[in-house]
């Protein structure tokens, strides 16, 4: 259903074997986590065109549905994509017009399939994938790397190693908005200063029974390391 | 060696390409270079093709990709404006571009600056690199010579810039 191009059309044949083989821009590591009201998430707007930091302004947290958000890392055109589809679906549920909408969890089953699916075809969608929601006050938080998995507070890619950790020192139920901001940016500085690929503009967004993405701010980070005071100071045998 | 120029070697385009928007529109540059390997292929080249009246395209990457792939959104886009019985709009012009390249990605090398004026949104600049993402910026540059454009442009580029300024 999601793969709905037509065979021979100019824009992209479906009859020969294709593949993507490598991704060209990639997005950083999202973290999320579970609180009193609802879900938090954040992620920095980097683009990376491999080793280099090519674009600075890019959203990677998206608001779907009524309920829903979700973040992305990996590939950014697969990232389109994927919103593509899912704009779809909540087109198509929106006809329905029957008081009724795709919640967190319908959102996050669709977006398994999807990329399971197109694994199985050697065509895999080159994202990790975040996705959060409240609905008639359940709080969800789930993500998708290559398997589907559910959990109090999530992250992609250098987020598991180094953001997961201090979650699950810090993390408790019924942290205050306030508590699980500076959570989150504990994590996100983190991640600023040992992530190659991070950039110092990040969002965080806030889904209770509404999503708010807030505008993009930069942390502060510390730099006052006694070394760097004298710099010529030990100069010659310093390391 | 230095004699065995690989003459043979697909056409790709050594290329800079710049699109930036200002207050009254946007302005596109390009250089003239296309190689072979080392030789100069054609030292005249226009990187920077038409697609309608209001929107134009710089083309970098592989020549024969961007020029099908312009050609191909040429042809839509044509047709688009007749059915529409009005100018297409940039962002229009920047999504046919986009879906060529995204779902001919393992195919494709080719990265495309889209730049144009229309009366919905005015001058605008869509980046396209390899992979098909398209990204809205207020100014792009792209091509193995903009490497050396980041730091420049960082420090120079300013909103609401007047037309000599950009």
């Amino acid at each position: 259903m999601a793969l709905k191009l037509p065979q021979n059309s100019l824009l992209g044949s479906q009859s020969d074997s294709q593949r993507t083989l490598y991704p060209y821009v990639t997005g950083t590591s999202v973290v999320a986590l579970k609180y009193k009201d609802g879900i938090l998430m954040a992620a920095d707007m980097g683009g990376s065109y491999g080793s280099t930091l090519r674009y600075k302004s890019v959203e990677r947290l998206k608001p779907i549905g009524k309920h829903s958000l979700l973040g992305a890392s990996g590939e950014i055109s697969d990232f389109q994509e994927i919103l593509r589809y899912l704009n779809e679906i909540i087109l198509y549920d929106n006809m329905w017009d029957d008081d009724n909408s795709l919640g967190p969890k319908e959102v996050h089953n669709y977006l398994t399939r999807v990329m399971y699916n197109r694994r199985n075809m050697f065509n895999p969608l080159w994202n990790s994938l975040v996705l959060g929601g409240v609905k008639n006050g359940n709080k969800y938080l789930g993500t998708y790397d290559w398997c589907k998995l559910e959990d109090n507070h999530v992250a992609t890619g250098f987020g598991n190693h180094l953001a997961r950790p201090i979650l699950r020192q810090e993390w408790h139920e019924n942290l205050s908005f306030e508590d699980g901001v500076k959570l989150l940016e504990k994590c996100m500085r983190v991640l600023l200063y040992r992530d190659r690929s991070a950039v110092n503009k990040l969002q965080i967004a806030k889904i209770t029974e509404g999503v708010t993405i807030h505008e993009p701010y930069s942390l502060k980070t510390y730099w006052e390391f006694s070394t760097f005071e004298n710099p010529a100071e030990g100069a010659i045998g310093s390391w | 060696m230095d004699l065995d120029m690989n003459v043979n070697a697909p056409h790709s385009m050594g290329t800079t390409i710049i699109g930036v928007t200002y207050n009254g529109g946007v302005v596109l540059g390009a250089d003239s270079r296309t190689s072979t390997g080392m030789y100069v292929a054609n030292r005249a080249s226009d990187k920077i093709t038409q697609l309608t009246d209001n929107v134009y395209v710089c083309r970098s990457g592989s020549a024969a990709d961007s020029q099908i792939v312009s050609d191909y959104v040429r042809y839509f886009l044509h047709q688009h404006t007749i059915q529409l019985g009005q100018p297409a709009t940039v962002k229009v012009a920047a999504n046919l571009i986009r879906l060529l390249s995204y779902n001919n990605k393992n195919m494709l090398q080719t990265g495309l600056i889209v730049g144009g004026w229309d009366k919905y949104e005015g001058g605008k600049i869509y980046g396209i690199p390899l992979g098909g993402t398209l990204i809205e910026q207020p100014f792009a540059i792209g091509g193995s010579g903009s490497s050396y454009l980041y730091g420049f442009f960082d420090q120079a580029w300013k909103e609401g810039m007047t037309k000599e300024e950009a």
